[in-house]
């Protein structure tokens, strides 16, 4: 199964708008993930500990975050000694942070591709189908998010890409 | 006549702080005049601007927000995903809007350090990163079918 740690950048309505939409699913928000202790910590020492929880690193930086991997595994995994829970890094130009429907969307399409998937060192790119969506009257545009949802009533809306 | 661009300034340092000021300066490849030179213009922008920090990065160093693992940059991509909307932005990250804001007054006063920053990210595309990280695969969620 999935476990995703979700990056700061992220808006915390994802993990939320992923729990409800994939169930038994397990995500975190950065932001809440450990009492919020790594937020002002170097990145290094929240991946390890995220790398030692088996949690799947979700993030739209890829400045910093690949060349750290990339060190992991020229010095410390050669040795068998290093491995991580898996990195999503997500393309900002088909799946824009802002828009938060999109991204839960696509997530969870991922998160039931690869329900069997062993996420160890595993490293995915993740890519929009379109720089919209289509929804179920076949109008095109980006859902608005669901905020609040009285009990009973279904998921996110259901969408199709074009 | 040209106006100079830098002032040399001598400065008497404790002895212990010298060896950690080298050693920092060894850890970054910095020569120490280099290394100090970074710090006092690290320490007058904390001074003069909120909210910022500064964080050693696989990039190199990054100017960022206090309490928060998100550089400036970062700020700034989500700002331009929002159409420049700072309100936007904070109700996204769930922060006030001061520190938005503060994020956004660093970047107007260093667009050029932000901007290339951003363009570094933009950079590495899936091809870069496959370069990097060779076990990289792409993932396109499928299409449904209309139901």
């Amino acid at each position: 199964m999935l476990k995703l740690l979700l990056s700061e950048r992220i808006s915390p309505n994802v993990a939320s708008g992923l729990r409800r939409r994939a169930r038994g699913i397990v995500v975190h928000a950065l932001a809440e993930w450990e009492g919020g202790n790594y937020l002002a910590r170097e990145e290094v020492s929240c991946l390890k500990e995220a790398a030692r929880q088996r949690l799947t690193f979700v993030t739209y930086d890829r400045l910093t975050i690949p060349p750290l991997l990339k060190a992991w595994a020229d010095e410390e995994c050669a040795s068998g000694e290093c491995s991580h829970g898996g990195f999503v890094f997500i393309d900002e130009k088909s799946i824009p942070p802002a828009e938060t429907a999109g991204l839960v969307l696509a997530l969870a399409m991922l998160a039931k591709e690869a329900e069997r998937w062993d996420w160890t060192d595993r490293v995915c790119f993740l890519r929009g189908g379109g720089s919209s969506f289509v929804l179920k009257d076949g109008v095109r545009g980006i859902p608005p998010f669901p905020q609040k949802q009285e009990p009973g009533e279904g998921g996110a809306p259901d969408l199709q890409y074009p | 006549m040209k106006e100079a661009t830098s002032i040399v300034v001598s400065m008497r340092l404790p002895l212990d702080s010298g060896k950690r000021l080298r050693r920092l300066a060894n850890r970054h490849g910095w020569t120490p005049s280099d290394a100090s030179a970074r710090l006092v213009e690290e320490g007058l922008r904390r001074t003069e601007f909120a909210f910022i920090d500064f964080r050693d990065t696989p990039a190199g160093r990054q100017a960022c927000i206090q309490a928060s693992s998100l550089a400036v940059w970062e700020i700034m991509q989500l700002v331009r995903g929002y159409q420049g909307s700072v309100p936007a932005v904070a109700k996204h990250l769930g922060w006030p809007l001061v520190k938005v804001q503060a994020a956004v007054y660093y970047a107007e006063a260093f667009p050029k350090e932000i901007n290339e920053t951003m363009a570094d990210n933009d950079a590495m595309d899936l091809g870069a990163l496959k370069h990097m990280l060779p076990q990289t695969v792409e993932f396109v969620p499928k299409r449904q079918t209309n139901r």
